[in-house]
């Protein structure tokens, strides 16, 4: 231990770190009850978390029970139908051998077959109504889903999360995300960023100039649409990079600060905020857009991929245009080479 | 002052964080990592800046880590900076993830102004953050980190320019998350955390700066809309092993500090958070006694020419119980009690380059309380963002 003389008025202030101590007594009281208000937090933050825990993982609640329900019924049902198909394939093949037997034989085979008919028709039946209601239910349990999906991005889109709460709440996403695929091979995001791509006209040998000049005003007015799709992407482009250059911004401020210690040393909380991170997932997200889940979907990508895939899709909408501009020269130059 | 007086084993502390850092930084951006390990991490961010700034420096105080006096009252320097950064995780699906971040730096002064010399102090800094997020649950976490730190620098002028010592630190941190009903978020995190400073030969009073502190901090988030609140609540127990309470029977400083504040947070097309945190600090020895409240304010905003506009504001009120003429030594009250404001505009140059202007000025502590020094300057960065 380092060893400090004994303090002096007109000793060195610098050397002199002892000082005048306070009653001992009520220090060590303190600590002592600091002690025990310790132990009693953590006591009570454990048997919080042990309550929170001990919950079972339904992703969708009662839509989900239902669907499951709806789907092994169905998948029973399934099971008996081919179990009947089976017997209606025998019974089909006795009749057949029974042709030529004697017309009581014949008679006993048509009507085993005819039994077997009958409740296989009745079993197809009540398949179809059990598949009708898988689909009903899986609609049902989509929906629940989504409204889960839309909390969870909702709350990963929310500043200053710390990360055991963002990894819950990603594992949560990732399982939803997992079971509406599983549901609905096709996601919101393929439909969110698909283009309808140029319409396939031709010219055909029959086409006068009267259809030659629609055909290129179509094609033209296509052109055109796609120059409202691409003034929203860059907008939309616009928006997130304003968004990016400011938390990255934020972030550069917050970690130079502290990097050299201006702002975090040791045994100092950090003097700076948190700062939301525009590369995490979710926090592109903006919790004002309330949208489909399309557009959230889109938002629980990482900025930068968000941009990147607003970006793409941009280069395709210009190549559509591109190619529906060319289709429109076509169309015109041949409608100008016919003569009155 | 120079280089070679400090020990030779601290040197070594303190430049390993700055060489893992710059491992790190190798690694991650793809030069020694296999194909197969590098296709499971995701390099969250990378960036490598350098900047360049102005600083002048108020205020001729004492300071525990400079012998060399000074009778100037003002200095400046002129400043370079390199340094890297970069946060990779890696995920486990279904069981976490693990978080790696680090932080390395360099920064070399020319300083002006001495009656003494013309100094050029040099500082290295590294931190090295390894943590694992673990879901418990549905609603619930928990995260386990741990924290290295690293700094030395060489040739430390006297006041009024005013660096920290060289130090080394280890912290280790427990949190458990979990949410509660009515979109409440409730945390609590235990932690511990053990400094040492190095001591150049003919400066061993640096030592007593020494910290070995644990503590708790409970809060709960209150969320909605765009907005939140976090209401937390803490406290913080150090121990002093090199300082003395000439008390036989409580022979060693120690310290327990109360903490409590309140945070709220807007994010929509801009950013804004405002917090207040107070703290007040007891001790078994009346010096470093005291009560401080920060009201702290950050703004972030577009604004024309694709240029970000980013504030950040501190302002620090705080009042010792006892006056003493004895040096209060509280190592890491730069930060708790500093007072700042920092203006940033930023602004894309090309691709993958952010150029940041920055102005900032700050009137803090050394580690001797209640002695203020000023210090305001003007930085240009470059911040460059390969995009692995």
């Amino acid at each position: 231990m380092f060893a400090l003389p004994t303090p002096r008025p007109s000793s060195d202030p610098l050397l002199a770190a002892g000082g005048p101590v306070r009653s001992v007594q009520a220090w060590r009281q303190a600590r002592r009850r600091g002690r025990e208000g310790l132990m009693l937090m953590v006591v009570l933050a454990a048997g919080l978390l042990f309550a929170v825990t001990a919950e079972g993982q339904v992703l969708g609640g009662e839509a989900e029970v239902a669907y499951h329900e709806a789907e092994a019924e169905y998948e029973a049902l399934r099971a008996d139908l081919d179990r009947s198909f089976n017997q209606f394939e025998r019974a089909l093949e006795a009749v057949d051998r029974a042709r030529d037997a004697d017309g009581t034989g014949r008679e006993a085979a048509f009507a085993a077959f005819q039994t077997v008919a009958v409740r296989h028709m009745a079993l197809e039946l009540e398949t179809r109504r059990a598949l009708e209601r898988v689909s009903a239910s899986r609609a049902g349990y989509l929906q629940a889903l989504q409204d889960r999906e839309d909390e969870l991005l909702n709350a990963l889109a929310r500043e200053d999360l710390p990360p055991a709460r963002q990894a819950v709440l990603e594992g949560e996403w990732q399982r939803v995300r997992r079971e509406m695929l599983r549901l609905e091979p096709a996601s919101d995001l393929d439909e969110t960023l698909a283009l309808r791509p140029v319409p396939e006209l031709r010219v055909e040998p029959t086409d006068g100039p009267v259809e030659l000049r629609e055909k290129a005003s179509f094609m033209q007015d296509h052109a055109l649409s796609y120059d409202s799709i691409i003034g929203d992407l860059d907008r939309e482009i616009q928006t997130l990079e304003d968004r990016e250059r400011r938390l990255r911004g934020l972030q550069d401020l917050q970690r130079d600060l502290g990097r050299f210690g201006q702002d975090l040393l040791p045994g100092a909380r950090t003097g700076s905020p948190s700062v939301p991170d525009p590369s995490r997932t979710g926090d592109g997200a903006d919790p004002e857009s309330g949208g489909d889940g399309a557009a959230q979907a889109l938002a629980a990508l990482p900025l930068a991929d968000q941009i990147q895939l607003l970006r793409g899709t941009r280069e395709l909408a210009v190549q559509y245009r591109e190619e529906a501009l060319a289709m429109a020269n076509v169309f015109r130059e041949r409608a100008e080479q016919f003569r009155p | 002052m120079t280089s070679g007086a400090i020990p030779r084993a601290h040197r070594r502390s303190a430049g390993g964080v700055c060489a893992l850092a710059c491992v790190l930084a190798a690694v991650s951006g793809g030069l020694v990592l296999p194909a197969a390990a590098r296709a499971q991490l995701a390099i969250q961010d990378f960036v490598v800046t350098a900047g360049a700034s102005g600083e002048g420096y108020q205020g001729n105080l004492p300071s525990v880590g400079v012998p060399v006096q000074d009778s100037t009252e003002f200095a400046s320097a002129a400043i370079g900076e390199v340094a890297v950064r970069s946060d990779l995780t890696y995920a486990i699906p279904e069981h976490g993830r693990i978080a790696l971040a680090f932080d390395g730096g360099l920064r070399q002064f020319s300083a002006r102004g001495f009656e003494l010399r013309d100094y050029s102090p040099r500082e290295w800094a590294g931190t090295l953050d390894l943590s694992y997020a673990r879901p418990l649950g549905a609603g619930a976490g928990v995260t386990v980190r741990t924290r290295l730190r690293g700094r030395q620098i060489d040739d430390r002028p006297p006041m009024p320019l005013y660096l920290q010592p060289g130090y080394r630190s280890a912290t280790a941190a427990l949190r458990f998350d979990v949410e509660g009903p009515r979109q409440v978020f409730y945390d609590l995190e235990a932690f511990g955390e053990r400094s040492e400073f190095l001591a150049p030969d003919f400066a061993p009073q640096i030592r007593l700066l020494d910290r070995n502190a644990h503590g708790i901090e409970a809060g709960a988030t209150l969320t909605g809309g765009s907005a939140n609140l976090r209401i937390y609540g803490g406290l913080e127990r150090s121990r002093y092993p090199r300082q003395e309470t000439f008390d036989p029977d409580d022979p060693v400083r120690e310290d327990m500090t109360f903490l409590g504040g309140a945070s709220w947070t807007y994010q929509a097309d801009y950013i804004v958070q405002i917090e207040l945190d107070g703290r007040a600090n007891r001790s078994n020895s009346d010096r470093p006694e005291y009560d401080a409240l920060t009201f702290r304010a950050v703004l972030s905003a577009s604004l024309p020419r694709q240029v970000a506009l980013n504030v950040y504001g501190a302002l620090t009120a705080k009042q010792y119980l006892h006056s003493t003429e004895f040096a209060r030594l509280l190592p890491g009250e730069e930060a708790n009690s500093a007072s700042q404001a920092y203006v940033s505009l930023t602004r894309s140059v090309a691709r993958n380059l952010d150029a940041t202007i920055r102005g900032g000025w700050t009137r803090a502590e050394t580690e001797i309380g209640g002695a203020y020094f000023q210090r305001f300057g003007a930085s240009f960065y470059l911040h460059y963002r390969p995009g692995f």
